[in-house]
């Protein structure tokens, strides 16, 4: 490297961190435009109903009243996150699938009164039988919760890699064990919202707490019948979204309905019920994994097979199932994999994407498993995590290219953190230690949208405007592509100006899922920036005599490398360049996407699957109380490859973040449903870990410098959510002896095993 | 579908009034159409979500009257104090009424702490109401008042169904009495809960007299075990004037899990709430005991 | 029905006219337009719209509008100073990453001040139970936690639960 990183590696604030704190940042529900109305939904008391009729009439006369919407006045176009399995209208057209379906919509003056003329909204419905349980959905003659898809599985993917019959012929070992992963909400704290306006040369705005602006803009254009050059999708400060807000939703097509019809600005706030039963969760999903291994304890096949409740709709259900079976192939060295994985549709709430988006639950699954071979083949679960790695430059079974991987460290780095050699298998009863591995891609670069652009401005006084498709939704995108650019132009955190996530005004984004904005986004924002630090190299090598090569610019200089006071200040250089031969304003432009083989053919053949592969280990210490079952996790260490950090502040926050949501998904979170109606759609009711459950967490770096990252950055975000849950349960077997096959692990489902054990 | 709104979206009148008899005369006239708002925390959400719907709303945070605690033989407690109020009276080192100090602190969250009543939270009538079962071990006593009126009667027989009390619509409730405990009396209260600040599964209130070792009497309560919350007379009964050991709050425990009537419905099997109840009785109990003095 | 109620916001005294099914929260936001105190849960759940009134930590969303009548409130927008200057809890967050999409905040750090302006120098424990009532889903609470102890300890630099480890650079 020319020199030491200034802005990159620091510990630094977001950029918007202040203006969160004084609380004049601007979410959706804080935007309020001239003349605005306000929206409701009036939703479906059924899981499975024919609409007969809806009689409006009432609804529309109340005074206050601007509009009322059906599923009969809108275009029949259906629409989803993935183009192939678009099966939802924002409101339905001719039945209803579950408790929450979007059948009608209001716009009055105030909300209140949209509520109340929701109330006057009579619909008839003739109910069908409903089903609610994946594996009851599959049998012949279950009732159909889509008319044209048969058994109810509305996406399938079956994939090998190798020949697993053969080794498992070959195996000296061979184990099977089934498991389920619960439906958790991801329940941002910000509810989900739109705020729609038309103007009257036909632009259509709509600010919404979206993380995907571009891909909504696809889904409005295509089903509102409105170009997308006419469509602008804007993304305030989103409040959090975990995937939750990757999809369209019923308040966005209704508010950009109702405000080309109106003619008004229109705004739909979900209330917290409506987060909980009507967006998303995560997929409950049934899962068998049977695994072969030598004499040694190397894994030779693995086969797979997962059952995910998808609920009504698709949302990302290819994608998912697909995700879930690729990302077997890492950590550790699966020489033949057979993966096979049914969405399946039932009349309960859509699972979509959620942090980690499939691969926790499989991760819970295999990892829970290693445990339990690893005990039943006498070895350390440590030892037959580093034995089974994958290693950086090592020809991958799936030819996935690893650059570089600090698995092995990390088992043995969250091991040290935990105590695990005084710990594992020594304390007394009702205390344990466990650990879990994972690893996450750095965002998918053979699906969908794969490619980022970035424009960097130079101005006067050396002020960077970075334009940039990425959206932050509190991770704190825009503050790692701010410093990315700010090191790349030396220049400081505070010159850099963002502007994200406008589809009106920035470059092309996939937007924030898979874990892929760091370097893809960071990656292109960084090329933007090099270009313009190219043209100013080219003036200033003129001015100082210097070759190109040997320029570094740092802290708002430029000057010779080794020679600091040969140089001339940024600011100088922009009066070179553009009072020189060159009048022109400073622009760079950057696009990026990860270097793939054939995007579109990796389920047919193998091939590169991410720019590259953060990997970790986590280990839990608990303390199970015999007494009455309930679980305290103690500590957390931590260990994670996740290349250079670019602001560990934030790599801590998100590593920390989701230490506490595995702790609920292991231990409290479940979306309890009963006949397809959601009994716990509250925070009181749900049960989320708060800061007084929070355990001991100590976060270990094992740093790697990743040829491909953005400074050798990998990702940090959705990784960290795979491995807390299966290390804390892996930890209650070590406590008590038991092993628990589904989440959450509840105090009650203890004292009945602890019962048992007894007999 | 129930929907919660920003606003408390049905219009209603609200009165502040300063003074108890201000506030029996508005209860006179408006009676059963109006409902009595101390904290809020339970009935504005509820109103929000279209649960109740009264005409009037008579908020009586404003009177001063109904804050204080105060007396020696019997100490008397303002329906009106704040819980936050009650607990910082009741320090633990007041190790008599611990068990209240703790049930009061169990609810977690701040700001309810600082919103909600002690009277607001034994007039909703819910069973899992957290301060009832210490108030029942002190066999705490209640006064309703009316412009007819008061009676003061006892918190055992204030409950009569699940959210439901003996309260007439023109009563308020002003005053919860405890008698002064004697000697040697400490008490615990033990709450089982996913997380910290969650709502109860069952919750379980023991107050005992200790004369060194042998338990002079011992009073068991439980919420969140009944469709009211409950004394357990027979278990409590299997300890007055014995010389403990732990075979016999063993016993004891079962007697207590026998006794709760847990609600069949919802997510918590009833027989993983009678477990809970043995545990938390003997925790509880030791807890109590020990703090009366010595202890094992 | 309204009525008319004077009281002091964030030090200012106002008189306002505020109708009977008014919350504090819908006083705030959409009458007074102070857009800081945010809504999540709408029943005293999340904590998101914590707003300090007479000293106390109160949820606005459960708080009758009329309750405040020649009381004190103080929001999230009271605690900056008119030339900007951030009150020392939120420089803290900013500091300390108690902040991941914001949303919490305003109320995270109104429980802080009401803890803080009760008992300067809390304790960990202490701060862990004053947040019970304040839910956040981005951060785990740790660096929030760090935040609020900063200034509880007196502003020591390094209050990192958290430390980095092994930090020698070049694999």
């Amino acid at each position: 490297m020319e020199r030491e990183l200034t802005v990159v590696g620091n510990r630094m604030p977001m950029l918007d961190a202040a203006a969160k704190a004084k609380g004049t940042a601007q979410f959706i529900d804080d935007l309020v435009l001239p003349g605005m109305l306000h929206g409701k939904i009036l939703r479906s008391p059924l899981p499975h109903a024919k609409i007969l009729h809806i009689d409006t009439s009432k609804a529309e006369k109340l005074s206050g009243v601007k509009g009322v919407m059906t599923g009969t006045d809108i275009p029949d176009r259906k629409y989803g996150i993935v183009p192939k399995a678009k099966d939802e209208y924002a409101l339905a057209k001719t039945k209803v699938r579950y408790i929450g379906d979007e059948v009608a919509a209001v716009c009055a003056v105030d909300p209140e009164i949209a509520e109340e003329a929701l109330e006057l909204i009579k619909v008839d419905y003739e109910e069908l039988p409903a089903v609610f349980d994946p594996m009851e959905a599959i049998k012949e003659g279950a009732p159909l919760v889509h008319a044209d898809v048969q058994k109810n599985i509305s996406a399938s993917i079956r994939k090998e890699f190798g020949d697993v019959e053969k080794a498992f012929g070959e195996s000296d070992f061979i184990f099977e064990d089934t498991f389920y992963s619960q439906a958790v909400n991801h329940a941002p704290l910000e509810p989900h919202g739109a705020l729609a306006q038309y103007d009257p040369k036909g632009e259509l705005t709509i600010w919404s707490s979206t993380q995907i602006p571009f891909f909504l803009r696809r889904n409005l254009s295509t089903t509102l019948l409105v170009p997308e050059s006419k469509l602008r999708v804007i993304k305030p400060k989103v409040g959090g979204g975990f995937g939750q807000k990757v999809d369209m939703f019923a308040k966005d097509f209704c508010a950009c309905w109702f405000a080309m019809n109106i003619g008004r600005p229109v705004k739909f706030i979900y209330d917290r019920e409506e987060v909980f039963i009507g967006t998303r969760q995560r997929h409950p999903v049934y899962l068998s994994v049977k695994t072969g291994l030598n004499k040694e304890g190397n894994i030779l096949a693995q086969q797979f097979k997962a059952y995910a409740d998808g609920g009504a709709y698709n949302s990302t259900a290819p994608v998912m199932i697909t995700l879930m079976g690729f990302f077997l192939m890492i950590p550790y060295k699966v020489p033949n994999l057979l993966h096979e994985g049914y969405h399946v549709y039932t009349n309960k709430p859509v699972g979509g994407a959620m942090r980690g988006h499939g691969i926790p639950q499989a991760r819970f699954a295999v990892e829970r498993q290693l445990d339990m071979i690893a005990e039943r083949m006498d070895l350390d679960p440590g030892e037959i995590r580093i034995r089974n790695s994958i290693h950086a430059g090592e020809p991958h079974p799936a030819k996935f290219v690893i650059n570089t991987c600090g698995f092995v460290d990390t088992v043995k780095k969250a091991a040290e953190g935990i105590g695990w050699a005084q710990k594992r298998g020594k304390l007394p009863f009702g205390r344990g230690v466990g650990m879990a591995g994972g690893s996450f891609p750095s965002g998918v670069s053979n699906m969908s949208h794969i490619s980022s652009g970035a424009v960097v401005q130079l101005g006067r006084e050396g002020a960077v405007n970075v334009l940039t498709g990425a959206a932050d939704i509190g991770q704190g995108a825009e503050t790692v592509i701010g410093q990315i650019v700010a090191e790349e132009l030396g220049v400081l955190l505070e010159d850099v100006r963002v502007t994200a996530a406008d589809t009106g005004i920035t470059p092309l984004d996939p937007g924030t899922f898979g874990s892929g904005v760091t370097v893809r986004a960071g990656n292109a924002a960084r090329l933007a920036a090099i270009s313009v630090k190219n043209k100013l190299f080219e003036i200033v090598s003129e001015k100082l005599e210097a070759s190109v090569d040997d320029l570094v610019a740092e802290k708002r200089k430029i000057y010779v490398k080794g020679s600091p006071d040969k140089g001339m200040t940024l600011s100088d250089a922009l009066k070179a360049y553009q009072y020189g031969d060159h009048p022109m304003p400073i622009v760079g432009r950057g696009s990026w996407m990860a270097p793939t083989t054939e995007p579109t053919t990796l389920l047919k053949e193998n091939g590169n699957f991410a720019p590259n592969y953060s990997f970790m280990t986590q280990a839990a210490e608990v303390e199970v109380d015999p007494q009455t079952g309930r679980v305290k996790l103690l500590k957390m260490a931590a260990a994670h490859d996740c290349g250079k950090m670019i602001n560990p502040l934030l790599v801590e926050g998100q590593l920390e973040g989701s230490v506490v949501g595995g702790m609920g998904q292991a231990l409290y979170e479940d979306v309890i449903v009963e006949k397809g109606q959601v009994m716990n759609p509250s925070f009181l009711d749900y049960g989320f870990p708060t800061a007084m459950e929070m355990p001991e967490i100590e976060a270990i770096e094992v740093e790697t410098i990743d040829p491909l990252g953005p400074f050798g950055a990998k990702e940090a975000g959705e990784g960290t959510q795979v491995s807390p849950a299966p290390a804390i349960v892996n930890a209650i077997y070590d406590a008590i002896g038991i092993d628990f096959m589904e989440m959450p692990v509840t105090p009650e489902k203890i004292l009945k095993a602890l019962e048992e054990k007894k007999k | 579908m129930e929907m919660n709104t920003r606003i408390i979206s049905h219009e209603f009148e609200y009165f502040a009034p300063n003074s108890i008899q201000e506030t029996l005369i508005l209860l006179d006239q408006h009676g059963s159409e109006a409902k009595i708002i101390a904290g809020g925390t339970d009935l504005v959400s509820q109103m929000k979500m279209g649960k109740h719907t009264p005409a009037y709303i008579i908020d009586i945070k404003r009177i001063k009257e109904l804050q204080y605690i105060a007396g020696d033989m019997v100490l008397k407690i303002g329906a009106g104090n704040n819980l936050r109020g009650v607990m910082n009276f009741f320090l633990p080192a007041s190790v008599p009424y611990a068990g209240l100090y703790e049930s009061i602190r169990s609810i977690g969250k701040t700001q309810v702490l600082n919103m909600a009543t002690i009277g607001g939270n034994l007039c909703n009538g819910s069973p899992k109401a957290d301060t009832a079962p210490p108030l029942l071990t002190y066999d705490a006593r209640i006064k309703l008042v009316s412009l007819k009126g008061e009676r003061i009667l006892a918190l055992k027989d204030f409950h009569s169904g699940p959210n439901r009390t003996i309260m007439e619509a023109n009563e308020l409730m002003t005053e919860i009495q405890l008698d002064k405990l004697p000697k040697g009396t400490s008490s615990a209260f033990e709450k089982k809960a996913r997380v910290g600040a969650d709502i109860s599964k069952i919750t379980c209130a023991v107050t005992v007299v200790r004369d060194g070792d042998v338990c002079r009497s011992c009073r068991i309560a439980l919420g969140a075990a009944a469709p009211v919350p409950m004394r357990a007379f027979q278990a409590e009964s299997m300890l007055t004037g014995k010389i403990m050991n732990d075979a016999l709050t063993e016993e004891t425990s079962q007697q207590v899990a026998q006794e709760i009537n847990p609600p069949t419905v919802g997510r918590t099997h009833p027989e993983y709430r009678r477990h809970l109840a043995a545990v938390m009785f003997k925790d509880g109990f030791r807890r109590a005991w020990q703090q009366a003095g010595g202890g094992k | 029905m309204g009525k008319m109620i004077s009281f002091a916001l964030n030090g200012n005294k106002m008189a306002v006219e505020v109708k009977d099914h008014w919350t504090l929260l819908h006083l705030l936001r959409e009458e007074l337009g102070l857009l800081g105190t945010k809504e999540g849960c709408g029943s005293g759940e999340c904590g998101a719209c914590t707003v300090i009134v007479d000293g106390m930590a109160v949820n606005s969303c459960l708080f009758p509008g009329l309750e405040i009548a020649e009381k004190d409130v103080v929001t999230i927008e009271g605690l900056t100073s008119p030339d900007g200057t951030l009150h020392p809890l939120q420089k803290s967050f900013v500091e300390n990453g108690g902040i991941q999409c914001g949303y919490c905040t305003p109320g995270m750090i109104m429980s802080a001040k009401a803890l803080l302006d009760e008992s300067p120098n809390a304790t960990e424990e202490e701060i862990k139970h004053s947040l019970a009532g304040n839910i956040c889903r981005c951060t785990g609470y740790v660096q929030i936690i760090d935040s609020i102890k900063s200034i509880s300890e007196g502003g020591v630099e390094e209050v990192h639960v958290v430390a980095w480890k092994n930090k020698e650079k070049d694999e």
